[in-house]
């Protein structure tokens, strides 16, 4: 009844429509990302140019660390709203520290343990307590805002360790950044963590199906403290990056930083629902939003039409990811490409599994 | 018997007492055809029944009449006029009500505003709501299927049968031109069930015309006068139960290709075949006293190794809460598990899988997989460690061991990368069954486990349920079909949450005679 050449042409139509399925929804990201750049060098010559990629790079790196935090716990059907709070934590920690005059090192390893003691306690919130992430964490954000600026006690402490600030912004190895090369180091390691290694794997199954895991015999406990213990750090990290660029140590620094890396990690295509997406995805998230925000200010449009501007951004790139927008016009793209043979393309999907 | 309707074109002329007429409808899913172009015909004031197995459409037919989905092609005549169901809403105004299997009701509002729920009578005027008509109203409809509730009182705190009242008066209430019943009786103990019954007959003497969905076939036999046997997203026959046999109503279900298989032998009682080699003397495992506060009672019994051990009951009567125990997906609160002969605290399932024990659970959507993640993924989450060196997957191992498994349990898949949820049920059963067959499980617990699969897949899950019995594995399968329950070794019969009978296999008669008498 069918003609070999039809057929062939057929499947060559398929393949085309697989790739473009399977494809459209992994680069869309990369690809917007790049009209972006594109657009930003038409509408302004200052826009590349190395000093200002240098500046969106390190303002990015600081978000894009708290992004990669924020994307593990939102993989797990979490969230964590006290990342910015403990950013602040940090650069006050940090900065009270170094001015007891005690070296740099100890006092990073003093910053990071006690942020990662606040995510810890958040995970133990939300484990054992059974108080919804949401809540754990919000309530968390206020006690940690409280704490830092009971502790700094002054309106803000300088940091003058020309060490940590060489380590944590000033600094360069192999000719890159410091704060790029921690936040490159991150995304790195949590891309391999997430998709190579048992623990990634395990935080796909407890956001995919919590019960289902637990059944399977998995350690979701276990995985969800370590999840927020790790939020917790790299908020930590990302505050030494703070306090090194600020050259100070302040409670107010980082406020509504928490919403900027939520609205990357589901720029960058995961669900609040938990189970899927990926952290380089949150990080490309990351430059998306601050790349069309440094534009605005390069063309002078000022701060209050920027933040509509970002609102429908993140309403549209989430329309696109996570709201299944792109898979919707990634299948009427592919409709072009052979609506007629969808009926024989059922059948034969039939056919191959029965 | 069989009279395969004619196709949908010659039915334009429905005759004017139909009240409902389908033609032609059909419904695709991504990769499964569900409905192959259904034609049925429903006579006004008839109680039309509706039978076919797990997997055949039912629910598929049941979705797109009660405007859950919408069909792909064909139509829908309510009383000769055709209806387009684009929403629930549209089907309840058109006259289609639905009493689905999970009752639709609020548990925490009155009987009265459930029965009024989406329309509550307003006074004239200030457009608050009426509570005297509303009681006054809801106390009638309830007296017209014989049910005298106090309407005022929660739902909640009305037994199954009562809040099954509450849904058909509910449906009543409304313009009904068509109710369609989903397996009402599957939660109802006997005594409910005769009840329910003259309920129907009486309202199918007013007039109302009813679809009675079920697969139990002494039901469709007493209710109906025509049956509508689906197969496979077809109507292989309609029946008139006057002058058919039970058998036919089986063949027509299953089919030529399960004659003599165990599944048919399941559906119509006619054989008993056996999962299980039966017991060896070595004890596997000792429950002594085993309970759960208001889920459980004490409960001893001993597991022999190899042996395939039936729980049967109800719906509800604990054989689910019982298995859940043992797999240690639930917390005991009392009483001892001992485990070849030394005594284990099944506090987890992680716990209960280190000592070798797989749970097959009962909801497969909501506790057997991860949808999003491969099939392979699936396959070897319960065996990291077994797949991992320094915490990183050794990935060309999982996806080959688990190809080997897909093969080995025939598993219709286009490759192990394929996502979970795009497979059929009894294709993701066989997912699950693989990853305690990857652990090396030695107890098997299998909790409903050929619920929502379709036949044939059916039929193969009892194949690899007695071949891992065969090689030396020991079963326990939780399951409410009494006809499912015959096949094993020895089976305990649940009632009210508590062991009431045990009995071996050689005692149990084809229809399960024996389990029956022992339920209520």
């Amino acid at each position: 009844m069918e003609q070999a050449g039809s057929i062939k042409g057929r499947t060559a139509n398929r393949a085309l429509r697989d790739i473009l399925r399977r494809i459209l929804p992994h680069t869309y990201l990369l690809l917007v990302l790049l009209a972006i750049i594109l657009i930003g060098n038409f509408v302004t010559p200052n826009f590349l140019t190395s000093r200002n990629f240098g500046n969106v790079v390190s303002f990015s790196s600081i978000i894009a660390i708290l992004a990669v935090g924020q994307f593990y716990v939102i993989l797990t059907g979490g969230i964590d709203l006290s990342v910015g709070a403990i950013l602040a934590m940090s650069t006050v920690i940090v900065a009270l520290t170094l001015q007891t005059g005690v070296g740099a090192f100890p006092a990073v390893v003093l910053t990071l343990a006690s942020c990662a003691a606040v995510g810890l306690l958040n995970g133990i919130l939300v484990v054992w307590v059974r108080i919804p992430p949401f809540i754990a964490t919000l309530a968390m954000m206020s006690m940690v805002q409280g704490f830092s600026y009971i502790i700094q006690s002054s309106s803000l402490i300088q940091i003058d360790n020309e060490v940590f600030v060489n380590w944590f912004s000033d600094g360069h190895v192999l000719g890159m950044p410091m704060p790029v090369l921690f936040f490159l180091a991150v995304t790195a390691v949590a891309a391999f963590t997430s998709r190579y290694t048992t623990f990634g794997r395990r935080l796909y199954a407890i956001g995919g199906n919590r019960e289902a895991a637990r059944l399977s015999g998995l350690p979701v406990s276990r995985d969800l403290l370590v999840t927020y213990t790790v939020s917790g750090l790299l908020a930590g990290l990302a505050g030494l990056l703070a306090a090194a660029q600020l050259l100070q140590g302040s409670s107010l620094v980082g406020r509504g930083n928490e919403l900027d890396a939520i609205a990357a990690v589901v720029v960058g295509g995961a669900s609040l629902a938990g189970g899927n997406g990926n952290p380089i995805n949150s990080v490309i998230g990351v430059f998306v939003l601050a790349t069309i925000i440094n534009i605005m200010n390069l063309v002078g449009i000022s701060s209050e039409p920027q933040l509509v501007i970002k609102g429908a951004v993140i309403l549209i790139a989430v329309y696109l990811s996570s709201a299944g927008g792109i898979d919707r016009l990634s299948a009427n793209l592919s409709a072009i490409f052979g609506a007629k043979d969808r009926a024989g393309e059922t059948k034969s999907d039939s056919a191959e599994r029965s | 018997m069989a009279d395969i309707s004619p196709p949908a074109g010659l039915e334009r002329s429905a005759a004017p007492e139909h009240e409902l007429c389908i033609e032609g409808i059909a419904k695709a899913y991504p990769g499964v055809k569900a409905l192959k172009g259904i034609n049925v015909r429903v006579s006004r004031g008839t109680i039309h029944g509706l039978a076919g197995q797990n997997g055949a459409g039912k629910s598929t037919l049941i979705k797109l009449l009660s405007g859950a989905e919408q069909p792909d092609s064909g139509h829908i005549l309510l009383g000769g006029k055709e209806v387009t169901l684009r929403n629930p809403h549209d089907a309840q105004r058109a006259g289609i009500q639905t009493i689905h299997q999970e009752l639709s009701l609020v548990p925490q509002l009155s009987v009265a505003e459930n029965i009024f729920l989406g329309s509550l009578p307003q006074r004239r005027g200030l457009g608050t709501v009426d509570w005297a008509e509303m009681r006054s109203l809801a106390h009638q409809a309830l007296a017209r299927i014989g049910y005298d509730l106090d309407v005022r009182l929660p739902v909640s705190s009305y037994s199954v049968a009562e809040q099954q009242a509450v849904e058909l008066a509910k449906a009543l209430r409304k313009k009904a031109r068509v109710i369609l019943l989903d397996e009402p009786t599957s939660t109802l103990p006997p005594p409910d069930v005769r009840r329910l019954f003259q309920v129907l007959k009486k309202l199918s003497s007013e007039g109302e015309t009813m679809i009675y969905i079920s697969h139990r076939l002494e039901e469709l036999f007493e209710l109906c006068s025509t049956v509508s046997i689906m197969r496979d997203g077809q109507i292989s026959a309609h029946i008139d139960t006057r002058t058919a046999k039970p058998s036919d109503v089986v063949s027509a279900m299953l089919g030529k290709a399960l004659r003599g298989s165990i599944a048919e032998a399941a559906q119509s009682g006619a054989k008993k075949p056996r999962l299980g080699p039966g017991r060896k003397d070595r004890v596997l495992m000792e429950i002594e006293d085993l309970k759960e506060a208001g889920k459980v009672q004490e409960t001893t019994f001993k597991l022999y190794e190899g042996e395939v051990l039936g729980i049967t009951g109800l719906v509800g009567s604990g054989q689910s809460e019982l298995v859940g125990l043992l797999a240690g997906a639930r917390r005991k609160t009392g009483g001892v598990v001992r485990l070849e002969g030394s005594e284990v605290n099944l506090s987890s399932p992680r716990e209960a899988i280190r000592l070798g024990i797989g749970l097959l659970p009962q909801d497969r959507k909501g506790q057997g997989f991860i949808p999003d993640l491969s099939v392979a993924e699936n396959m070897v989450m319960a065996s990291q460690r077994m797949f991992s060196r320094y915490s990183i997957m050794n990935e060309a191992r999982v996806n080959r061991v688990s190809q080997d498994m897909a093969q080995r349990l025939q598993m219709r898949i286009f490759g192990v990368a394929q996502p979970m949820k795009t497979l059929s049920g009894g294709t993701q059963q066989k997912g699950i069954l693989a990853r305690w067959l990857i652990r090396s499980a030695k107890l098997l617990i299998c909790d409903e486990p050929t619920r929502g699969v379709d036949v044939g897949a059916k039929e193969e899950m009892y194949e690899l349920i007695a071949e891992f019995a065969r090689s030396g594995g020991t079963v326990i399968i939780a399951s409410s079909e009494i006809s499912e329950a015959v096949f094993c070794d020895r089976v305990l019969v649940m009632s009210r949450k508590a062991v009431v009978a045990e009995l071996d296999h050689d005692d149990i008669d084809s229809a399960g005679e024996a389990i029956i008498s022992r339920l209520s």
